[in-house]
């Protein structure tokens, strides 16, 4: 049955721009991630991904992004935040798949450049997250200051972060496991 | 508000398990009818599928109904 998949917890980088400081925190997630027992996770750089520009919403995304989410049991999604808000292209993305988040686990990891750790870009995403059926759990990671936290190479300078980064996932795998017990065992009535 | 007809549960489509359908969300389609859009989730393999299942009062076949474009 299906507790004895590995849970699926991939972790999606939500900005292209060039330069980006949030691929640091993303990776830091993901090796993290990928260290805990029975987890399973991979790296979604929304840059890679197809996108069509010319239409949106549900199924016209990338067909890997809508497989990647059907798999998962839960997301990490590493949002920088651009003017209070997750970037547009991050929820051009999110927007192309409803049915593959329902009832899953999804945790934020906000990435910015001031002292106020990307708090913004929680509170903003939060109701865009639970429309789209995910069940977002109440620990984040605020990266403030990211050019302090990571050098340019990606090494992690502050070992705070390995600490705050284990609480977090902690809970989002309780959530994961969790939700996935109902999604497959639970009927709604 | 009920669905007008009792589905048939899914069978997965992957592997053949019974699925659970263990959620809904309210869509609307053209012709201002309310629909709802059925997820289920396979319990073997944990493959998500949807279904879109007519309200009480609607009438037609809920599948044929398109959702508006904004």
């Amino acid at each position: 049955m299906g507790e004895n998949r590995p849970l699926c917890i991939p972790v999606i980088l939500g900005t292209s721009r060039k330069g980006r400081m949030s691929a640091h925190a993303a990776r830091f997630v993901c090796r993290e991630l990928g260290r805990r027992d029975g987890v399973c996770t991979e790296l979604i750089d929304i840059a890679d991904l197809e996108h069509c520009l010319d239409d949106n919403g549900q199924g016209t995304g990338d067909p890997r992004f809508a497989d990647c989410m059907a798999r998962a049991d839960g997301i990490v999604i590493v949002a920088p935040e651009y003017n209070h808000a997750m970037p547009g292209l991050l929820k051009h993305v999110l927007d192309s798949c409803l049915k593959e988040y329902i009832h899953k686990a999804a945790g934020i990891v906000a990435v910015s450049a001031g002292p106020f750790g990307g708090t913004r870009v929680v509170e903003t995403s939060l109701p865009v997250l639970r429309e789209l059926g995910l069940v977002t759990i109440f620990w984040d990671v605020n990266v403030g200051g990211v050019g302090k936290v990571f050098d340019q190479s990606g090494n992690l300078l502050d070992d705070a972060f390995v600490r705050r980064t284990d609480k977090f996932l902690a809970e989002l795998v309780w959530m994961a496991k969790t939700l996935r017990y109902g999604r497959e065992s639970i009927a709604l009535n | 508000m009920r669905p007008t007809t009792a589905m048939a549960r899914l069978q997965c489509p992957r592997c053949g398990a019974e699925m659970n359908r263990h959620a809904e969300k309210l869509v609307y389609a053209e012709s201002a009818a309310e629909l709802l859009e059925e997820i289920q989730a396979c319990p073997r393999c944990g493959n998500v599928e949807s279904r879109r299942v007519a309200l009480a009062g609607s009438a037609g076949p809920a599948q044929d109904r398109v959702t508006p474009a904004l």
